[in-house]
């Protein structure tokens, strides 16, 4: 018989048997997160999939590690996605400096509004390939970004995180993660435009 | 005069989109994106950035990856 979601055991249970080692508990609970992980790692390690598989392996690890101190008023989702975001930033800190960001909600180039220069995104894909296009414009723009953009991003729009939330799982103000968010939507808008609007084909 | 007023509502667009913008502005913008077609194509270009992150970040974890993943924590010593 199929589990209803009422049969499931709660969380704040599976965390308890976990923390007394339990594990088939813990298992059930990453199988509730190991696609969200597993999501924002390949996101933030952007064009470096084996970074993003080592990424969703050692936050389980480590949640495993330290599932004694979590806290009963935490949450669980906040901690792990948490953990996920230092490791991506542990592992790009190791690797070069970050890029500059260029700034375009500057009111000189996001001007062009005002100046009429904006085409609409007529462009429809539809085909696999188009979508592979799409996916590779993205991963080269998001390359282009510091990492803690690119969490924001993630957290935010693939994830669909608040604002608040975004804000307590990476330690910053709110006002840094809307400013982070919205230049960094400038950033892949600016990159996608040439695609969808149909200038590059 | 126009041209300074898009620019400064352009840096607004996402509370826009995100609905959290305080109702007074919310309305101020309503009122231009009706009169202004460029602001309106790049508010609707900007929503389309939104969506199609969103769709081209779905995938999963391969059952390889997973099964790699049971395996590491078996072997840890709490992991029996």
């Amino acid at each position: 018989m199929k589990e209803s979601v009422a049969d499931l055991p709660s969380e704040n249970s599976l965390i308890a048997a976990s923390k007394s080692g339990d594990t088939d508990a813990f298992d059930q609970l990453i199988r509730r997160y190991e696609d969200k992980i597993f999501r924002l790692a390949k996101s933030v390690c952007s064009g470096l999939p084996s970074d993003a598989e080592d990424v969703y392996q050692e936050t389980f690890l480590t949640a495993f590690e330290k599932i004694g101190k979590f806290r009963k008023d935490s949450n669980l989702g906040t901690w792990l996605y948490r953990i996920a975001a230092n490791l991506c930033w542990m592992r790009h800190r190791k690797r070069k400096r970050e890029p500059f960001v260029p700034l375009l909600d500057d009111p000189a180039r996001a001007g062009r509004a005002a100046a009429g220069d904006v085409k609409d995104w007529t462009f429809e894909p539809d085909e696999a390939a188009q979508k592979r296009e799409i996916k590779e414009t993205v991963r080269k723009a998001l390359q282009e970004l510091p990492v803690d953009y690119r969490l924001v991003l993630s957290l935010r729009d693939i994830e669909r995180l608040s604002n608040e939330e975004t804000a307590t799982v990476l330690g910053l103000s709110v006002a840094a993660v809307k400013s982070r968010l919205h230049r960094g939507r400038m950033f892949l808008r600016d990159r996608l435009d040439a695609y969808m609007s149909g200038r590059s084909a | 005069m126009k041209a300074l007023r898009c620019k400064q509502l352009v840096k607004r667009l996402s509370d826009y989109i995100d609905g959290t913008l305080d109702d007074s502005f919310c309305d101020h913008l309503d009122r231009h994106l009706k009169d202004c077609a460029p602001c309106e194509a790049f508010l609707r270009n900007l929503r389309r950035t939104v969506s199609v992150f969103h769709l081209q970040a779905q995938t999963a974890p391969a059952r390889t990856l997973r099964e790699r993943l049971r395996a590491k924590l078996r072997a840890r010593k709490k992991y029996k």
